[in-house]
């Protein structure tokens, strides 16, 4: 039989019983950890619509409509991915796609210090994390109210470090290595609004 | 991919006879650990989800409770969106009127729990057994918003005429958060997407048997069109989808070249510019193999395993990617599980018997060579995650890899081809079963810090009953049993987020930072998703949902 809280096995044959019909820590609603910035998180997943109940593996998050704000997808285990579109807000963002030169192309490593509204924000490319999965490389800041960018500083994979000062926010940027400035600015947006 | 908790059964099913108190256990749990789970759980959590009053009351034997009460909520929302209050306000008050103002603030319940965390079992008074709860309730409010409320609460509870009852209630934390403008919306039909997680093809995991391989997702824009496109692996196929750039996705196997059916058992994917050329390769590993598709130009793959040399291999959870050694070429670090079929993780509370993991130098000349010995990191845990991250900010990209089974690994990199494991000095041996591992700034120090997703067992409270079978060896029937509940607590509470000193260790901040209880966590990444420069968390979970909706 298979009840209560503990797994039992089977008394006439020692093995352990398939769960059968019944759930293990199941419908389970996924967390949001909404970061309170004093070394506190709340979880917000419900009023924000994203306490998927599937019952979740992997996911990539990346911003696939442009709009600069982060999407997720949900890749489910024996039921359907499921797409979590960002609907965004008035925030300000910035958006980096590091290209390298001397360094992997793909710039996985390098390490992004950004300055905004008096405040530093890092992130380091990585290529594969969470479960089974891997996110986006390009690198995502929210900027909250502030609409400009005093200075970001990208230390490549190879050593070199590259720096530049006084971005406007939101747009994407891709910075080749060992360049002076964004080689390429895109700013539009997929029609689908 | 099962949990600790099971392997205590499987413990037990091999070594029939060693427990005395197996027949003790079976007698417990008919009189106290099954009624229990069904008056908590399952009674008082739907009760409170239909949010009739006297309902509700017939699953408590008393009329006041104390603790934080109804009074003065204050709104703690700060800069944020969501509305966030909090009570504060200690006293008493009548329980009947405590559920009046609960059910009050909700149109409907969408879903009630009272989660025990632990019972005290050693120390029951005349009101019962003091039991820490959670009570997490989630609906909508009379105006429409969406809305979630959770307590913590000190109860004890007694059986009292045949019925297992709350004699006692302190709550001791109480906060609400709602919003009218909820920041995500599915977005899966109108992006096109119908792609159901197929698990033909699997092998069965041996310690549930109707368990078979999960499998992941990535994110790269193959195509080379500036529009990221998407892959969705299943166990016996993986599908590329391309950002048709107006909202929705497109299924292009036939178009890029990939195979209908990929018989791997496919769990974790990556794409990564294996030789530098500009567009994105496609490597995934699975429990039956492993394939390295190479993009030739822009969304064309051809299968490559065997020409860049990858040697036949089984059990593998995911792979890493980074430029370990700076020669910039991207290597990858392969995670593998122990054969699930075959074996069982032994010991059971510090597994080294998984199939070893592998790292795979990339030579700069479309091969990769296998180094795993050389660079030390032979890993023999039963790994189901890891991520590269610099977390001693050298340059140079170090290892943390989570094991299901066994302690994690951080294996730093010594700048010369080789790794050591310092794991256990920096303080992240996390013996919790990680399932989802992830780096971040999110105190923005400019160190990266940890997020290591685990499982929050359910049933774990039934665990540190007296009566429970220890899940040691007989030979090892002299531990204390204080001893083996602090392992069993640590095995099962939960998510760790580890927050990196910069002076190479990691303190434990779970409990304050309030991420231990994400469930059955499995995948989480960090994230910034309301744009305000903080990275948040997102966190996935949920073991099986069966048709039968008790959890058992």
């Amino acid at each position: 039989m298979f009840d209560g809280v503990g797994r039992r096995q089977d008394q006439t044959t020692g093995q352990l019983v398939d769960i059968g019909q019944h759930s293990l820590n199941g419908y389970e609603r996924n967390c949001l950890f909404r970061n309170n910035g004093d070394g506190t998180f709340s979880d917000t997943a419900r009023p924000n619509g994203a306490d998927r109940v599937e019952d979740g593996r992997g996911l990539s998050v990346f911003d696939y409509d442009q709009d600069g704000f982060v999407d997720i997808l949900l890749r489910n285990y024996a039921q359907p991915a499921q797409l979590l579109r960002n609907l965004g807000g008035s925030e300000h963002w910035l958006e980096i796609k590091l290209v390298g030169t001397e360094s992997n192309r793909d710039a996985v490593g390098a390490r992004l210090s950004l300055e905004a509204g008096g405040r530093m924000q890092v992130r380091e490319v990585h290529a594969g994390s969470s479960y089974l999965s891997a996110s986006s490389l390009i690198q995502h800041f929210g900027l909250g109210e502030v609409d400009h960018v005093d200075a970001l500083e990208i230390r490549w994979p190879s050593g070199r470090v590259d720096r530049l000062t006084d971005l406007d926010a939101d747009r994407q940027l891709i910075l080749v290595e060992g360049s002076d400035g964004p080689v390429a600015v895109t700013s539009w947006r997929l029609p689908i609004r | 991919m099962t949990c600790r908790a099971l392997l205590v059964v499987a413990a037990l099913a091999s070594l029939p006879g060693c427990f005395a108190s197996v027949e003790q256990w079976e007698k417990t749990r008919k009189t106290e650990i099954d009624p229990i789970n069904s008056a908590i759980h399952r009674h008082l959590a739907g009760d409170i989800k239909s949010r009739d009053v006297d309902t509700i009351l017939r699953n408590y034997d008393l009329e006041v409770g104390d603790g934080i009460t109804w009074s003065s909520p204050a709104d703690v929302s700060g800069d944020f969106e969501e509305r966030r209050t909090r009570w504060e306000t200690e006293g008493t008050e009548s329980i009947r009127e405590r559920y009046e103002r609960l059910v009050d603030l909700f149109a409907e319940i969408e879903k009630a729990e009272v989660r025990i965390h632990r019972i005290h079992w050693d120390e029951s008074n005349q009101d019962g057994y003091p039991t820490e709860a959670r009570f997490v309730v989630r609906g909508t409010a009379p105006g429409g918003e969406s809305r979630f409320l959770e307590q913590e609460a000190l109860l004890h509870i007694d059986r009292r005429g045949g019925e297992w009852v709350v004699t006692r209630e302190t709550i001791e934390a109480r906060e609400m958060l709602d919003s009218s403008r909820p920041r995500f919306a599915v977005a899966t039909a109108m992006a096109g997407l119908n792609d159901v997680h197929d698990l033909s093809g699997s092998p069965r995991f041996r310690l549930i048997g109707e368990m078979a391989a999960s499998s992941g997702s990535a994110v790269a824009d193959f195509d080379c069109d500036g529009y990221e496109d998407l892959a969705l692996l299943s166990t016996n196929h993986v599908t590329l989808y391309r950002n048709a750039a107006d909202g929705s996705f497109l299924p292009v196997n036939d178009e890029v070249g990939l195979p209908p059916t990929l018989p791997i058992s496919g769990s974790g994917i990556v794409f990564f510019d294996a030789e530098n050329d500009g567009d994105p390769d496609l490597w995934i590993s699975g429990l039956l193999g492993q394939r390295f598709f190479l993009n030739e130009g822009c969304g064309q793959f051809v299968d490559q395993t065997d020409i860049v040399g990858i040697a036949p291999s089984t059990w593998s959870s995911m792979p890493l990617v980074a430029d370990y050694d700076r020669d910039g070429f991207l290597d990858v670090y392969v995670v593998r599980m122990g054969d699930h079929e075959k074996s069982a993780p032994s010991p059971s509370w510090n597994a080294r018997n998984g199939i070893q993991d592998s790292l795979y130098r990339n030579r700069g000349d479309g091969t990769f060579e296998e180094v795993t010995e050389e660079a030390g990191v032979a890993e023999r845990g039963w790994g189901l995650a890891g991520a590269w991250g610099d977390f001693d900010g050298d340059g140079d990209p170090d290892l943390y890899v989570g094991n299901e089974f066994g302690t994690n690994a951080l294996y730093r990199n010594e700048g010369d081809g080789t790794f050591t494991d310092v794991a256990e000095e920096a303080g992240v041996l996390d013996r919790g079963a990680a399932m989802g591992i992830t780096w971040g700034d999110y105190d923005a120090d400019g160190r990266l810090d940890l997020f290591v997703s685990n499982m929050y067992a359910n049933s774990r409270w039934a665990m540190f009953h007296p009566d429970y079978p220890t899940p040691l060896p007989w030979y090892l029937g002299w531990v204390p049993r204080d001893v083996v509940d602090d392992v069993t607590d640590e095995l099962t509470r939960g998510s760790t987020l580890l927050r990196n000193q910069g002076d190479g260790t990691f303190e434990d901040v779970s409990d304050t930072a309030g991420i231990r209880d994400g469930q059955w966590g499995w995948g989480a990444e960090f994230l910034d998703y309301d744009n305000d420069g903080l990275l948040d968390i997102y966190a996935v979970n949920g073991f099986i949902s069966g048709p039968l909706l008790d959890d058992v």
